[in-house]
């Protein structure tokens, strides 16, 4: 699978993935747009738990979303689960905010991997236009879930398996000099699992290994950070 | 003055005659100042009768209002604030002793605990039948204002007392007891509030704190003038030559200590951080293993019950020898302690005394304590602080004031408890030393966070914790005082993983961070004991003995390192700078003495640093360019001072340059050369624009960021650890990032940069050390070598980074630094 990093949305890149600045993911062949971890609500939701969050974040993801989509004329947007935090962050504003960011882009076909935070939510309304919302989207090549089943190991023989969930981070350290910690793609030989969309979500560290690669994913760009990151670990 | 029925006194002398004892005059002006309903600090040394003092003076007072009454108050009678849970037990246990004996003034009185370790059972039983007297932390005193019966509970209090008060002083949880010292005087205006503390230089600021800037003319301050007869001395490597120039462990005067602990009946080592209390423990034991059943370790990290059994040990005068941290410098009465050791400096004069007053814990006996040093330049510290005990010299611990996030946590703490009127709680407030100066803005703020998350403008919809109601403040729900009352009682902390034998039972807690770096199969020294890591499952390390000792690691805790203190420092550079030339009539202290010949290196590859002169050492070593320079501030202005001249050197020509510091002085290191003229270095120290570089600087350092997680704890941004909440878990810092985006004009970022400025730089004494170097000579010197002075701080770690770089050009960097060095050790 040829993976490939891109400063801008172009499609003009020879590659089956292009990973695109803003953490998400294009599929040139059939035009489909990939994010993963949105978490929509989960300001609203601290908020009901007591817990002074502000608004803003959930606005302005939906913001960059809408323009990746434009950017890239997607036909498709698979969301690869975890598109809302929680059942008491599900206010009305929050799925208004959302259906009202879908009319903008009528045009593009909207698909649903559900989550596990999605499955707590009990009810997605129909009225925010996702056309569908599947448990997985096989599609030679690829196979898209929301958890890579068993972690990073288990290679899917036949697919390559597209996924969320990990909300995967990498840190790098130069011994007695810089260090840079960022949320990343990282990907095996039949396996990538795209950083969370979402801005006010967590991460997870990955620790660098052979067969694993890595780029870091930032508004402003995409990285490869494999052998640095290799690098890096052994220097330590 | 109206004293107290004579009968009461009269049988408190009895009390003591009984015993053999004569009251202490500060005990009797203690015991007269309650009686006339004043109250005030005593200050005396440990060991000397404090407890006493302010117990039954608190009991007679109780006892006179009786009388007047002619009928006993049911309930609540006293408080005793302990400013740590494990040593409540303790102190019921010293409460309980007056009252053993028959005597009619104490009859009736009964003695509760209730501090987060309290069960809930317990907790139920002591709300439906209060004791008389109540021994508690300032979390659980919080958690009991925060109920809504509290006015009932708190209705027939007469005195409260604040054990320890020095060590609260400077701190939050000092804010925390201020505010709710405010609260029970609202609650019961007759009120009498007592606070022991040790020695400080600022007692007028400690009874400002504890009573209130309005009352504070009015309140007493007794002193103890019981002379304490302290013997310090400092141990003295031989020979000197291989004693080592930097490191934190000292282990090679293992043979000198052990020969020490022997010759005592008791003896209590401290050390000063836990990995050095797990490495001497473990080294103590190796090397006298007949000692295996009377030597004990003792730190905060240690399971409650192996710590209750050292402590027995020691009351029961069955050790031989406990090594410990700082969780044994507060407590009562330990018992026959014949003598302390402190391995490594004490850091500070009070600190020294805390300690050293641990033995020889009876009236008149000598205290005696011998300080190990555990690097060449540590002989210095040891003597600098022998000499200010002789001088008679100690240091000030200044209150905190206007931390809003104690302010927000109350107003909810309050709201909980039957709520408030805005402009009653407003005066309050006021009241107390900690927030005299709260400002309209910052007092509506506070109240709007509580209401409404943040100011009326900025978006938080759905949210209240507190709502109005015919203009008074009640809670919001029942649920979100269930969940405030939970916050108050977590304490901030690194994530930390419990420790179990695979076969049942604890050992303890170890940071999260250090656990999850180890593989299964890896061997560590913990609580004492070789293990080996059987399986971690994310919650627990499960453990087996190891069989080897070889090779084992030691936990880093973070934390518990104290700076050099501004008196200690001073001390330090004094000695240092006349090492050489002592001046007519002084004489150098035999510390001093002995490491004269690595001052004589120093100043033949360089030069000693003294009062008038700034050094400034440049090193080039292989992985880049070094510059050491030697304020002699403390650790934390160094920090300070490090990030400031880090960051006005990278402002003019983006790079990424690492700090590292210790007590005496910092380090900048860069791949780039640092080329800085005197005149350079005049404008890099000026203390124009200090606010401002330092703010914009601790936007790139991320300091601000990583403080604001104590913040967002205090004022319930952040959930304690409880693994049952997953959806509303975040960090602290993504909190600070979503606020810094969405809210920027939000109070706790800007009071987060304030107490990095205030705290963490000590933004005072920084801004004097800069007006201080101005006026000093500036010596810039190339070095061949890393100087003696320099090579502790190049030895420390990294502590943190500046870089103003963009962050792919950084990348590129790093990239090509590590390639060029695996080509480099590929050739070797």
């Amino acid at each position: 699978m040829r993976i490939r990093p891109t400063d801008s949305t172009s499609q003009n890149v020879d590659a089956d993935i292009l990973l695109l600045p803003g953490r998400a993911a294009l599929l040139p062949a059939t035009a489909t747009l990939l994010v993963a971890d949105l978490h929509l609500g989960k300001a609203a939701t601290f908020r009901s738990a007591g817990i002074p969050v502000p608004e803003g974040s959930a606005q302005s993801d939906l913001a960059r979303l809408e323009r990746l989509v434009h950017d890239t004329s997607a036909r498709r947007l698979v969301i690869l689960g975890d598109l809302f935090h929680a059942k008491s962050g599900c206010t009305e504003t929050v799925f208004a905010e959302f259906a009202a960011t879908r009319t903008r882009f009528k045009a593009t076909e909207v698909i649903l991997v559900v989550g596990n935070h999605d499955r707590a939510v009990s009810r997605i309304p129909s009225s925010l236009g996702i056309e569908s919302s599947v448990k997985t989207l096989h599609e030679p090549p690829f196979h898209f879930v929301h958890e890579p089943s068993t972690g990073l190991s288990e290679p899917d023989r036949t697919c390559f398996t597209i996924s969320g969930h990990l909300h995967p981070t990498i840190a790098i350290r130069v011994p007695g000099g810089d260090r840079i910690a960022e949320r990343c793609f990282v990907a095996e030989e039949s396996l990538l699992v795209l950083p969370a969309f979402g801005s006010f979500t967590g991460g997870q560290r990955v620790e660098p290994a052979d067969g694993l690669r890595l780029w870091i994913a930032r508004d402003d760009g995409v990285v490869d950070v494999t052998r640095l990151a290799l690098l890096a670990m052994r220097a330590t | 003055m109206m004293p107290g029925p004579a009968g009461t006194t009269d049988a408190f002398r009895r009390w003591f005659a009984d015993r053999g004892w004569e009251p202490f005059s500060f005990q009797e002006q203690v015991w007269r100042a309650v009686a006339a309903n004043a109250s005030g600090v005593l200050h005396a040394p440990t060991g000397t009768g404090k407890t006493l003092a302010a117990w039954l003076g608190a009991i007679a007072r109780s006892a006179d209002l009786d009388a007047v009454n002619e009928k006993p108050l049911a309930g609540l009678r006293v408080v005793w604030v302990t400013p740590l849970k494990a040593l409540a037990a303790d102190t019921v246990r010293a409460l309980e002793e007056p009252l053993a004996k028959p005597n009619p003034v104490v009859r009736g009185w009964s003695i509760g605990v209730r501090t987060g370790d309290t069960s809930v059972a317990d907790r139920r039983r002591l709300r439906a039948n209060w004791p008389t007297a109540l021994v508690t932390t300032p979390e659980s005193l919080s958690i009991l204002l925060s109920l809504d019966d509290s006015h009932e509970i708190f209705g027939s209090l007469d005195t409260v007392i604040v054990d320890e008060w020095h060590e609260l002083l400077s701190t939050k949880r000092g804010v925390q007891t201020e505010l709710a010292l405010e609260r029970l005087r609202s609650l019961r205006p007759s009120l009498v509030t007592w606070g022991l503390s040790a020695t400080l230089a600022n007692l007028d600021d400690a009874v400002a704190a504890l009573v209130g800037p309005t009352r504070a003319a009015d309140a007493r301050l007794v002193s103890a003038l019981i002379p304490r007869r302290l013997e310090i001395e400092t141990l003295i490597p031989e020979p000197m030559e291989r004693f080592p120039w930097a490191g934190h462990m000292g282990m090679r005067l293992l043979p000198q200590v052990v020969a020490a602990i022997d010759r005592a009946s008791t003896t209590l080592v401290f050390t000063n951080t836990r990995s050095q209390a797990e490495r001497w423990y473990d080294a103590i034991g190796a090397a006298r293993p007949e000692w295996k059943k009377t030597i004990a370790l003792h730190h905060g990290s240690v399971d409650r019950e192996l710590r209750t059994k050292a402590e027995e040990g020691l009351r029961r005068g069955k050790m031989k020898c406990v090594v410990a941290t700082s969780s044994l410098d507060l407590g009562v009465d330990f018992g026959p302690i014949e003598q302390v050791l402190q391995i490594g400096s004490p850091k500070g004069i009070a600190r020294l005394l805390q300690r050293a007053g641990r033995s020889g814990h009876a009236p008149g006996a000598v205290g005696r304590l011998i300080c190990v040093p555990t690097h060449a330049l540590e002989l210095i510290e040891c003597a600098a602080a022998r000499g200010s005990v002789a001088a008679g010299v100690v240091e000030a611990r200044r209150p905190l004031v206007n931390a809003l996030d104690c302010l927000a946590q109350h107003i909810v703490t309050v709201a909980c408890s039957g709520g408030f009127r805005a402009d009653d709680l407003l005066a309050e407030v006021r009241r107390t030393r900690a927030f005299a100066d709260l400002d309209d803005a910052s007092w509506h703020w506070a109240l709007d966070f509580a209401a409404r998350g943040g100011p009326a403008l900025a978006a938080y919809p759905n949210y209240a914790k507190i709502v109005e109601r015919f203009g008074r403040w009640y809670i919001a729900s029942p649920a979100i005082a269930r969940r405030h009352r939970m916050g108050i009682g977590t304490i901030a902390g690194d994530a930390t993983v419990e420790v179990k034998w695979l076969r049942g039972g604890r050992l303890g807690t170890v940071e999260e961070s250090f656990v999850s770096r180890l593989n299964e199969g890896d061997r560590f020294l913990f609580a004492g004991r070789p293990l080996v890591l059987f399986r971690f499952d994310g919650l627990t390390a499960w453990v087996k003995r190891s069989r080897t000792t070889a090779a084992l690691q030691v936990p880093r805790w973070n934390g518990g390192r104290m700076p050099l203190s501004t008196l200690l420092s001073s001390a330090v550079l004094d000695l240092v700078g006349n090492a050489t030339q002592p001046g007519a009539g002084r004489t150098i202290p035999r510390e001093v003495a002995a490491v004269l010949p690595l001052l004589e290196i120093q100043s033949r590859w360089s030069r000693l640093p003294n009062r008038n002169t700034l050094l400034v050492e440049r090193w080039e070593g292989r992985d880049g360019h070094h510059l050491f320079v030697f304020p002699f501030e403390g650790r934390l202005v160094h920090e300070g001072l490090a990030s400031l001249i880090a960051w006005r050197i990278a402002r003019s020509k983006p790079a990424t340059l690492t700090l590292a510091c210790n007590d005496w002085g910092f380090e900048l290191s860069g791949r780039d050369a640092i080329i800085a003229d005197e005149r350079t270095w005049r404008r890099l120290l000026s203390p124009a624009d200090l606010l401002e570089d330092l703010l914009a600087c601790l936007n790139s350092t991320e300091m601000a960021r990583r403080h604001f997680r104590e913040i967002a704890r205090v004022a319930g941004l952040v959930s304690g650890a409880q693994k049952s909440d997953r959806q509303t878990q975040a960090s602290a810092g993504l909190i600070f990032d979503v606020l810094a985006e969405h809210d920027a004009g939000n109070m706790l970022l800007a009071q987060a940069r304030r107490e990095v400025l205030e705290q963490q730089f000590e933004f005072c004494r920084l801004r004097d050390a800069l007006e201080a170097l101005a006026a000093k000579e500036i010596r810039i010197v190339e070095t061949p070598r890393i100087s003696p002075l320099a090579f502790p701080i190049w030895a420390e770690f990294v502590q943190s980074r500046l870089t103003t770089k963009d962050w792919l050009t950084r990348i590129t960097d790093m990239a090509r630094e590590l390639e060029q060095a695996a080509t480099v050790s590929g050739r070797a």
